[in-house]
Formats: structure tokens, C-alpha cells, sequence
């Protein structure tokens, strides 16, 4: 398997972009798409968010200057347009926050591509109670299984800080499945 | 049989370390949290694999359309030519002063009442009237009061006279 360096570099060359990219998308796609998946929950909408990621990774990766891993890139990338996608949204039809989230929970249970049962369901509604940074650092830790080290230099959060989103997030999260 | 330390003397149940291991690891297999591991999520059959098709789809440069009739262009200019138009007539409205009610000679206002119907009773019109000016009693002779009445009332209806007889 071609090492994260050679990557760079052959993407950066245009007469290795095109071969690297297909790399690239193979490599990252399937868990680039389950976490945007976890913030967008539809999967149309997951997939126009991914589609657009990869498209700015690949207009953008000539700037790119490897002070940071290239999957935390990606990862950082797909965040914002996750969340872009959905101020965009919630912006454009006027909702507030909680009406936004009404919206979704109705859209994710007329998804054909979700299966969950009631508790998953719940799950999502529970998920969805949370701030910003703790959805986002429970995903990124419970689903995504990334490192505390991994998630700190996507979302630029300090471990410590991390951490204690995290346990906070699970113990509401506990509280909200026991408690209905 | 009871284990019997050699070194101490604390004892264990019968089997205790035989069976450790096993009891450990179900107590590792209990499921920690009530969090599903499992989302709920599925995505269509075969969209991975095609994923990368759609991607070079959104990549590949579209072809340019050039069109038989240049009308854009021209657009540009009737649209320039607007603005200028509006601008200008929307400054020339801007320098003209506009007009107060001081500025109306009376002659006009007076014209403009006569002429058109206010739909105002003498009643109503009497309640603008400032009352500053007006004295507390007219000291006028009789004959000047019939004098006024033959000149100025037509009717006798008009002066609303109570007849009690």
C-alpha cells in the first residue's frame, strides 16, 4: 500500500494526479461518508457532501503542506461541509435550531437507507440534543473509532478537552436511552 | 477441598482460579453501555463502487456552448443604458424642492375648497375653526340681524326653528 507521503506527492504531480486520486477516494471514501453520514443523517444529503469533499480535496491539494496528516485534512474538510451544508439549510428554509432538528429526525425516519430500530432511532434523537463539538467528539470517538490524538488535530481541540466532551456526551446520552 | 495459602492465611472458594479466566471474560462480553453500536445506517447497493464515476462526472470539464446569437451582449448595454436613465431621473426628482403647506397661497386652498366636495358638514367645519378670535357676545342690533337673515338665508327651513305652536 502506497504510504501517505507518496500520496501527496503523486497527487500533487499532474501526470500522477489522476491515478493517485482513485487511490485516494478508495482509500477514504467509506469513512469519509459514515461521518458526514452521522452529522447529515440522509444519505442523499451525506452523498452530495461527499461528493463536494472530495472535489475541494482535489482542487485544493496543491496548497496542501502536510503539517497536518492528510486523513486529518480530509477529516477537517468533510466537517465543514457537513456543517456547512447544514447551516446552509437550516438558513435557507428559516428554521431555528429546534425545528431544524424536527426536520431531521422526520427526513432520517422517511430514509429509505435507515434501518434502525426505535432505540437507533432514539439514539439519533438523543444525538441530536447535543452541542455541536460533543455530537461531533462522540461519533468521531463511538462510530469512527478514531484516537483522542487523531480527533484533536481534526477538530483542533486540546485531548484534555476532548475527553471530557466525550464522557460528558455519553452520560447524557445513557440518561436520555434509560430514562425513555 | 479449601486452597490453603501457603504464606497466608486467607482462603478462596473451591474452583476459584480454575474458573477465573471464564468469569472474566464474560464479564468483558457484557455489553458496557446502552448505546447501540449499531447506527441504523445503510447506504444503496453498489454506491462505493460508484462513487468514483461520479466524482470524474462532477470533474470532467463541461464543454463550452457557444451561442448562434450573441444576445448577452446586448443585454449588457439596454441594461446599462436603464441604470443610466433611472439614475437620472431619479436624480432630478432628488434636486426639485419639495412642498409644504406654507407654500400654498390662499387664494389656492380656498379655490381647492370650493371647487371640490370635502363631504364636511358646516358642524364639522365649525370644530376647526379657532375660537381665539371669536368674541363671547356679538352686540348686534336687531335691525342688523333681520338685515343679515334677508340677505344671506334663502329659506326659512334652513334656520332649524323649534316651532312649539
Amino acid at each position: 500500500m502506497i504510504s501517505e507521503k507518496d500520496l501527496i506527492k503523486e497527487l500533487q504531480t499532474k501526470a500522477t494526479r489522476e491515478k493517485a486520486f482513485t487511490a485516494l477516494v478508495g482509500t477514504y471514501q467509506e469513512r469519509l461518508y459514515w461521518h458526514i453520514r452521522r452529522i447529515v443523517l440522509v444519505h442523499d444529503d451525506a452523498d452530495d457532501v461527499l461528493q463536494n469533499t472530495f472535489i475541494k480535496v482535489y482542487r485544493h491539494i496543491g496548497n496542501f503542506k502536510g503539517e497536518s496528516k492528510l486523513f486529518s485534512w480530509m477529516y477537517r474538510i468533510a466537517t465543514n461541509e457537513a456543517l456547512t451544508f447544514l447551516a446552509q439549510r437550516s438558513k435557507k428554509m428559516g428554521f431555528s435550531d429546534t425545528e431544524h432538528q424536527e426536520r431531521m429526525m422526520a427526513s432520517l425516519q422517511a430514509d429509505v437507507y435507515f434501518e434502525g430500530d426505535a432505540i437507533q432511532l432514539k439514539l439519533q434523537q438523543a444525538i441530536a440534543t447535543l452541542p455541536e463539538k460533543q455530537k461531533l467528539v462522540f461519533n468521531m470517538k463511538y462510530y469512527d473509532e478514531l484516537k483522542y490524538g487523531e480527533i484533536s488535530e481534526i477538530l483542533e481541540t486540546s485531548v484534555g478537552a476532548l475527553k471530557a466532551s466525550y464522557h460528558l456526551a455519553v452520560k447524557k446520552l445513557e440518561a436520555f436511552l434509560k430514562e425513555t | 477441598m479449601k486452597q490453603k495459602s501457603t504464606q497466608q492465611p486467607f482462603n478462596t472458594p473451591e474452583g476459584y482460579f480454575e474458573n477465573f479466566g471464564e468469569r472474566l471474560k464474560g464479564k468483558l462480553a457484557q455489553p458496557k453501555s446502552v448505546i447501540p453500536k449499531n447506527s441504523g445506517f445503510t447506504v444503496p447497493q453498489g454506491y462505493f463502487e460508484e462513487l468514483l464515476g461520479q466524482l470524474d462526472e462532477r470533474r470532467r470539464p463541461k464543454a463550452k456552448v457557444i451561442p448562434l446569437h450573441p444576445y448577452k451582449k446586448h443585454i449588457w448595454i439596454a441594461a446599462s443604458v436603464a441604470v443610466l436613465v433611472l439614475l437620472a431621473v431619479g436624480l432630478g426628482r432628488e434636486l426639485q424642492p419639495s412642498i409644504t403647506f406654507e407654500d400654498l397661497a390662499h387664494e389656492d386652498i380656498e379655490a381647492y375648497l370650493e371647487n371640490n366636495d370635502l363631504g364636511l358638514s358646516s358642524y364639522e367645519i365649525a370644530e376647526f375653526l379657532p375660537l381665539e378670535d371669536v368674541p363671547a357676545h356679538l352686540n348686534l342690533s336687531e335691525e342688523q340681524m333681520l338685515e343679515y337673515l334677508t340677505n344671506h338665508v334663502d329659506h326659512i327651513n334652513e334656520l332649524n326653528l323649534e316651532n312649539d305652536d
